[in-house]
């Protein structure tokens, strides 16, 4: 009782102050004391107090002492509340506290809240009709399986909830006057339901194919692709992954025939050969063939033909992509003309891959799991080599035993008979060594994918983790990563922020077997090993002392080469709606790199790496390489979209800024001297052969852009961009660049003739003209620059000294872009056909150009030449069948590019004679250039193309002693090799190439086919040149072509040269017409079979998904060129199995 | 609202809208506009060129002991010699186009002679602008820093004309080199007669040394610096001994290294006098600026020489090299191949006008070696002792060019005095034999300059400027090394 008076006391007196903050706080803190005074089990039975009160007209506040009385309840309640309430009856019997209030105050807007002992009243805020209501439901799909993780929103709202397993869902809203829901789920329809007082709403969803299909995101936004006039081509995640589980940049070549991978064939499979790729024709030359380094396995830095790869909003690198988890992947547009690129400016020229990830949803936890496990192994079907016996039985016929054929008068016969019989001796024993299958081995490779999303629609939160094991097919070959992603996302009002932080640590091995080739060179009656198991260091030679290269034996030593990366990525967004129509948005990413490789050769290594050969003379050896790359990237952009429907005008706007900055240093040191192949670490090491070779590489990019898409009546399209681009890689005159394009097109199908046919779905057409650029290579080349030579000082003090010479004139490489299309789709979207023309033009094509050494340099970068590249490009789409349980979807696709040079420079003139004369030179037998004159150089003509193969036209083999015989320029037979009558014979450019395959989908099952082709172009077969005419047949195994088609005898009409008897020099054979063939290829990219389990079975599971699928992966290539595929590492088939898990 | 988003807007695009930002550098590099923004800049961009110009692909090897030593076939290439393998086996024998090593040896002095022209070209285009107040010392150091560039620009220039063009006395008007005073240069400019090459080094010496001599003889304390001990030092008494740059005046192109090599120069050409006289005055030269007070020069002392290899007292010009003598060390050793011996038919200490007492006998080369010649000591300090200095020209070569014009001039007695006074600084004894003509004056002067010049790549020019062979097998073509490909391949 006092303890109420006291309440009522400070009530008052707070009342008087009239502040209502301060008796908002007062009253919690008393609230809080209070509750602090009454015991746990006082709260427990305060509810169910009982009272007995019948009486009539009584005012609120005689009422509470009654219960008060009663009960000993107290109540903490303003009067002024309780003053419209007046007058009322109450006839209670026995009756509960918490039912007998909430009857009295039932149509009042007070309510009351009881804790403890200590009632409280409080007014509901203004909203009378607010009230809350529970829809529940399913959510089925056709079959009536429950689709759990549909996402369920109340429209023009934030709120809402997910399906649980079951497909159930409770949504607990605020009754409003007209409510409507909006059911979701990935690859089903969108349906909205307006809410018709029934509270429980059960909903079926039905696929649809083509939900991503039908927007373009170019990466600043995202359009309706039907009133786009732009050229991009949309991959969803179901299809890219039925292509590959693994590799993401071989899978969107089934998809466009224009986005080309080159075909690697000295690297072959091999994990850590990053690939080359391109997107409609080379327009850049970059490094010569000449100046480009042996050892390097891509040429993928500073590439001028490499596209921009950008990943939710930023710009990623291609060894990123490659080594992304394709689970991660939600979609990928390749944009390819001018109107869809023309916002990257600078960026744009070789086209743009927009990759975007998947974002977690919001609801209860998902989890998501994914395992794909991989059998990789060896395909060595392109390798024809002779076993032991006939390799003998060639080296018999060839007359290497025979003393007569040798014209040398000191070879007498008894040797080589004494050899002979050994070595046939050893081949009868059983002695054929089967050295291709030494350095490899079949693998299996796994990779594990989990995923884990949820929150509420103000805070989502999204986890990945991805550990993937990749072996190579030569032993000890691997490339492993390791990704993991936090994504955090907040929405407050209209204002979303979102974080996303990345790690990703690639760790990658090569084979310490070293080169495949090596192996395939061996001679198969030669043993790596001695009867005692003993490794031989030098395999023995049969006919003298001493003995030849062991590829095992340098195998078996302590080599290694090594790399890590780890990334850490954090890209921050802020998006703030200030209107419905007008949306501002902030990204800023950073990203730093750090690089690490360690090269080791064991001191006993024979490997020309290793810098001091171990000798009597010199017994410290042993060479550690070790390399540091470290990076850091800052990427910043700012937009401000406007979106608006106006009557029938569409109009999608947007205006911003970019600036993208990186710094990336490098650091070289090696160390020689270490005291055995085990203790490598340089702390070992005897000394240090080459300090640290420190540099810097900085760049700064900075962008203005602005884009307008307008569509009227959804029939009348209009694209325009303009981006305003300043790099710091050029000199200060031609800092500033602007790129832009603008685009048109017509929907036909809006018009009511074409409305009233109803068997077309869409018929478009569109085209579009613009200039982008590209600035592709190593910043500074612009500008003279001075180096610090800072590791010493002169004697009168620091010094500086000049390091590069500028071109101050040197502007953007500008690619102009004419693109024009159709697209049309027929009968209920069964059918689907497009195709573009496009014809691209680079001018101001930046390369080295070659100055007179008495400038002081040896060159400087200039703006030469121009190169054109002119093609077409089909895509169709058919549905063969579309039954319930059953559909059958063909796809196929085909491009055509010309490439052409419209123009060189001086400079190009002189780096093709620079290649004439390495041709021409006369070298000694051991001089490693003698290889490069076999292979055929580009040279770079007017009217020529990028990919043009240069020789001379053979007349063939003359039949009467077996030498080649050329045609020079003029039609003149000649013996000789000339080069300057080398004219192009032929293109590495198909006439066209694409893809095809099929989708077939019967009940849960699901068979999907890709295959890639190509036909029409030619390659330099350097099996023949390098296996079977310049192989020494002595020292080197052999292809079988080799006794065959070689010329013997006078009168033999032989595709090849004479066997040299000489055995220690094979001939050169310079590039000519008799080795370009042409090239047809097909291959089996992609077969797969797919089995998702029923939702009734997986339902028992507790999971919502379970999917098994079978692939197979390169699995056949045909060609019609009989050439060693692989050469430094071969070629590999795979097969995959692989589970996908969702809770 | 909508003031909100226009700030936004204006922010975006204000945010970045200088273009200033696009300046950026690596740390190890600088653009030449912020190099040469402060005076400093052009000490460094000078230290620079000193620096490369004693790098082993020039004066620290090639031009030195290396390539052009090889030239005069001082060293023995075969027996005891270099190996087959050696790239200068071919040099010795005059095959500049065999070998691919030999090849791109000559390419590489040849590019980086001109890589040495076109930093002092870029120097001096921008110091032709600056404001005097942009320097520490004012006027006085801007005229030293051009001048010394400009000496550097026609010394390059002079040594590349030496090695790819005739002499003088060949008759050859042919266009060989062109001279490059241009910055960005990227080619055509055409070549010319050595005459033509001739007038324009002279025109950039003689411009230099009027630069030069303003800051080294007008004031004493400066003249002083140019003293035999205090070339070659930093200490000072003067209270600016922070400003290093200004001091160790051997290390760097100083007046009576213009004054000398301009000698040099005419003496090359055949202008006998005007060499004479600037020789003269390097001789005469006084650090207290009196006719008979103390010389800047004059020849190093035997107790000296002992453990100065280098001849610091007599030696005008010298560049630093602190690896010296680390590369030289490949060639010292007995097993490589690549040994450098010296031929004792060449370099003659035994027999003619050799002296036992000689200095160079006793200290400058390896007698104990001698099986088939001697090891030369000149890049071989004595323990303890740290040698840097390349040796770039030396007092004794103006008493040979003084020498030159009498024996030019028919006055042979004269002549001989000259060579006799240079031998007393080596200790020799006095030749007595007057030379009756040109030929016997000759082998005099050949042989005393083998001794003198060993290891320092003069005794080949020495030939050339005469024409006369050095040995019987050698044509006369041999003289003129042919321009690199990489010149000429566009």
């Amino acid at each position: 009782m006092k303890k109420n008076q006291l309440y009522h006391y400070l009530y008052d007196l707070l009342h008087k102050f009239g502040d209502k903050k301060l008796f908002l706080v007062m009253r919690i803190c008393i609230l809080f004391i209070m509750l602090s005074t009454f015991t746990l089990s006082a709260t427990v039975k305060a509810q169910n107090e009982k009272v007995n009160i019948n009486r009539k007209d009584i005012s609120v506040e005689t009422l509470f002492n009654e219960i008060q009385k009663q009960t000993g309840l107290s109540f903490i309640y303003s009067p002024m509340l309780t003053k419209d309430v007046s007058n009322i009856d109450v006839k209670a019997k026995d009756e509960n506290v918490s039912k007998l209030l909430l009857r009295i105050f039932q149509n009042t807007d007070i309510i009351f809240e009881i804790n403890g002992k200590l009632i409280t009243l409080r007014k509901i805020k203004k909203n009378k009709e607010k009230d809350y209501i529970l829809i529940k439901g399913r959510v089925l799909d056709k079959n009536k399986n429950p689709i759990p993780g549909a996402t369920i929103r109340l429209k023009e709202s934030i709120i809402g909830t997910s399906t649980n397993a079951n497909g159930e869902y409770i949504l607990k809203v605020e009754k409003q006057k007209s409510m409507v829901f909006i059911f979701s789920f990935i690859g089903m329809k969108t349906k909205e339901i307006t809410y018709s007082g029934n509270n429980e709403i059960n909903v079926i969803l039905s696929q649809d194919v083509k939900e991503i299909e039908e927007v373009v995101v170019t990466g600043y936004s995202t359009i309706d692709s039907k009133t786009f006039t732009g050229n991009a081509i949309v991959i969803k995640k179901d299809d890219l992954l039925k292509v590959s589980k693994t590799n993401i940049l071989k899978a969107i070549q089934a998809f466009d025939p224009s986005f080309r991978i080159k075909e690697n064939n000295k690297w072959g499979s091999d994990p850590n050969a990053l690939p080359e790729m391109y997107i409609r024709g080379e327009s850049g030359i970059g490094t010569k063939e000449l100046d480009r380094d042996a050892l390097s396995k891509s040429n993928i830095k500073d590439n001028p033909n490499l596209p921009t790869f950008i990943m939710d909003g930023f710009e990623i690198s291609a060894t990123k992509l490659y080594d992304y988890d394709p689970n991660r992947i939600s979609s990928i547009t390749i944009l390819k003309d001018a109107a869809a690129t023309a916002l990257y400016g600078s960026r744009a020229a070789n086209g743009v891959v927009v990759i975007t990830t998947v974002k977690p949803r919001a609801g209860k936890l998902n989890v998501s799991y994914n395992f794909v496990g991989g059998i990789t192994y060896p395909d060595l079907t392109d390798y024809n080599l002779l076993n032991a016996k006939d390799k003998l039985k060639v080296e018999k016929l060839a007359g290497f035993y025979d003393a007569e054929k040798f014209n040398d008068s000191y070879v007498t016969q008894y040797p080589l008979d004494e050899e002979y019989s050994k070595k046939k001796a050893a081949v009868t024993s059983g002695i054929d060594t089967y050295w291709l299958s030494q350095p490899l081995h079949t693998v299996f490779n796994h990779n594990h994918s989990l995923y884990i999303d949820g929150g509420t629609q103000h805070l989502r939160f999204g986890f990945d983790l991805q550990y993937a094991k990749q072996d190579g097919v030569m032993k000890e070959s691997f490339r492993n990563r390791i990704n993991a992603g936090l994504y955090i996302q907040y929405l407050y009002k209209n204002i979303t922020i979102r974080d996303y932080v990345t790690y990703n640590l690639t760790n990658s091995q090569d084979s310490p077997y070293g080169n495949f080739s090596d192996f395939s060179n061996q001679l198969p009656y030669d043993t790596w090993k001695n009867e005692d198991g003993v490794l031989y260091d030098l395999i023995p030679n049969w006919n003298a002392f001493g003995g030849h290269y062991n590829p095992m034996y340098e195998a078996k030593l302590h080599n290694f080469s090594k790399n890590k990366n780890e990334e850490l990525i954090n890209n921050l967004s802020f998006n703030w709606r200030i209107r419905p129509s007008l949306l501002f948005k902030t990204q800023l990413s950073i990203t730093k790199n750090i690089n690490k490789g360690d090269e080791f050769y064991d001191p006993l290594s024979k490997n020309s790496q290793n810098i001091n050969i171990i000798n009597p003379k010199n017994i410290s050896s042993g060479t550690y390489y070790k390399r540091e790359n470290d990076g850091t990237k800052f990427d910043l952009q700012s937009t401000l979209s406007f979106n608006k429907s106006i009557k029938e005008h569409n109009i999608n706007a947007i205006l911003g800024f970019n600036m993208q900055t990186g710094k990336t240093n490098y650091d070289n040191i090696t160390y020689i001297g270490f005291p055995s192949g085990k203790l490598h670490s340089p702390q070992y090491a005897k000394e240090v052969y080459k300090k640290g070779h420190y540099s810097e590489d900085k760049k700064i990019l900075i962008g203005y852009f602005g884009t307008l898409n307008y569509s009227y009546k959804n029939t009348y399209l209009l694209d325009l961009s303009v981006r305003l681009d300043g790099s710091s890689a050029f000199g200060a005159d031609k800092r500033f660049a602007t790129f832009y394009s603008f685009g048109m097109g017509l929907n036909i199908h809006k018009y009511d003739v074409i409305k009233n046919l109803e068997f077309i779905n869409l018929l478009k057409v569109r085209g579009s003209y613009g200039e982008t650029g590209k600035a592709n290579f190593p910043a500074y080349a612009a500008r003279t620059s001075y180096e610090m030579l800072s590791e010493e000082w002169y004697k009168t003090g620091f010094g500086v000294y000049l390091k590069a010479l500028g071109n101050k004139d040197l502007t953007w490489e500008t690619t102009r872009t004419l693109d024009i299309g159709a697209e049309i789709e027929l009968f209920n979207k069964r059918f689907y056909l497009k195709g573009s023309y496009y014809d691209k033009e680079t001018v101001d094509l930046i390369n080295d150009v070659t100055v007179p050494t008495s400038t002081g340099f040896t060159s400087y970068r200039d703006n030469i030449g121009e190169i054109s590249n002119k093609g077409y490009e089909f895509n169709l789409r058919y549905v063969a069948i579309k039954k319930d349980n059953l559909i059958l979807r063909i796809d196929a696709n085909l491009a055509h590019n010309t490439n052409r040079i419209e123009k060189i420079s001086e400079a190009l003139k002189s780096y093709n004679k620079q290649v004439q004369d390495m041709m021409d030179e006369s070298l000694a037998y051991n001089d490693p250039r003698k290889e490069l004159q076999k292979i055929p150089f580009t040279q770079y003509v007017e009217g020529g193309s990028i990919n043009s193969i240069f020789g001379v036209l053979s007349n063939g083999i003359n039949p009467a002693d077996g030498q080649e015989v050329f045609i020079g320029k003029n039609g003149e037979l000649r013996r000789r090799w000339l080069p300057s009558d080398q004219v192009i014979l032929g293109t590495t450019e198909p006439d066209a190439q694409g893809s095809f395959g099929f989708n077939l989908t019967y009940k849960n099952f699901n068979l999907y086919s890709s295959f890639i082709y190509e036909f029409g172009a030619q390659k330099y077969n350097q099996t023949l040149v390098n296996k079977v005419e310049n192989v020494n047949i002595y020292s080197h195994n052999v292809d079988k072509r080799v006794l065959k088609d070689r010329w013997q005898k006078p009168g033999d009409k032989a595709k090849y040269k004479s066997i040299k008897i000489d055995r220690e020099m094979p001939s050169v054979t310079k590039p000519t017409s008799r080795f370009v063939q042409d090239y047809n290829m097909l291959q089996l990219s992609s077969l797969e079979l797919e089995y998702s389990l029923a939702r009734e079975i997986t339902h028992k599971l507790s999971l919502s998904t379970l999917r098994f699928s079978i692939g197979l992966n390169d699995i056949f290539h045909v060609s019609s060129m009989k050439m060693e595929r692989g050469t430094s590492y071969p070629f590999a088939r795979t097969i995959n199995f692989s589970l996908k898990a969702t809770l | 609202m909508k003031i909100y988003i226009y700030t936004l807007v204006l922010s975006l695009f204000v945010l970045c809208s200088c273009e200033s930002m696009l300046d950026v550098n690596p740390d190890n590099t600088i653009v030449e506009k912020d190099l040469f923004s402060e005076g400093t800049g052009y000490e460094n961009s000078l230290n620079g060129i000193y620096k490369n110009l004693a790098s082993n692909q020039l004066y620290g090897r090639e031009l030195s002991f290396g390539f052009a030593e090889a030239l005069s076939n001082n060293y023995l290439y075969k027996g005891g010699g270099f190996n087959i393998h050696s790239s200068y086996y071919d040099v010795c024998q005059f095959k500049y186009t065999d070998n691919e090593k030999t090849k791109s040896m000559i390419n590489s002095i040849w590019i980086n002679s001109y890589k040495i022209i076109a930093n002092t070209n870029n120097l001096i285009r921008n110091i032709d602008k600056e404001p005097v107040t942009k320097f520490k010392k004012g006027k006085t150091e801007k005229n030293l820093i051009k001048g010394e560039a400009l000496a550097i620009r026609a010394m390059m220039h002079f040594d590349i004309l030496r090695l790819f063009a005739p002499s003088i006395k060949s008759n050859d008007n042919g266009n060989y080199i062109s001279y490059v005073t241009t910055f960005p240069y990227y080619g055509g400019q055409k070549t010319e007669n050595v005459e033509n090459i001739l007038t324009k080094i002279e025109r950039d010496f003689i411009l230099a040394r009027e630069n030069i001599a303003s800051y080294d003889t007008l004031t004493l304390e400066n003249r002083d610096l140019l003293g035999s001990y205090t070339r070659w030092t930093m200490s000072i008494s003067s209270s600016d001994a922070s400003n290093y740059f200004f001091f160790n005046r051997g290390y760097r192109m100083n007046y009576l290294a213009v004054t000398a090599i301009l000698a040099r120069v005419y003496n090359y050409w055949g202008k006998y006098d005007k060499a004479k006289q600037l020789a003269e005055e390097v001789i005469d030269f006084t650090t207290d600026g009196k006719k008979d007070g103390y010389h800047a020069l004059k020849f190093t002392s035997g107790w000296g020489m002992n453990k100065d290899k280098k001849f610091s007292d007599d030696l005008i010009f010298a560049l630093s090299y602190p690896k010296l003598v680390s590369t030289y060390s490949a060639y010292k050793s007995g097993h490589t191949g690549y040994t450098m011996v010296l031929n004792k038919k060449r370099v003659v200490f035994k027999g003619g006008n050799s002296d036992g007492g000689d200095y160079r006998l006793k200290y400058l080369v390896d007698t104990e070696s001698d099986w088939y010649g001697y090891i030369p000591l000149k890049n071989v300090p004595i323990e303890g002792e740290d040698d840097d200095k390349v040796s770039i020209i030396k007092l004794s070569e103006m008493y040979f060019i003084i020498s030159e014009y009498y024996a030019n001039q028919g006055d042979f007695t004269d002549a001989l005095k000259y060579i006799n006074d240079q031998r007393a600084g080596r200790n020799c004894q006095e030749i007595k034999d007057v030379p009756q003509n040109m030929d016997e004056y000759l082998n005099i002067l050949f042989e005393e300059v083998g001794r003198e010049f060993f290891g320092e790549g003069q005794t080949f020019l020495y030939y050339k400027k005469y024409n006369k062979l050095i040995h019987d097998n050698m044509k006369v073509e041999s003289f003129v090394i042919p321009v690199p490909d990489s010149e000429t391949i566009n």
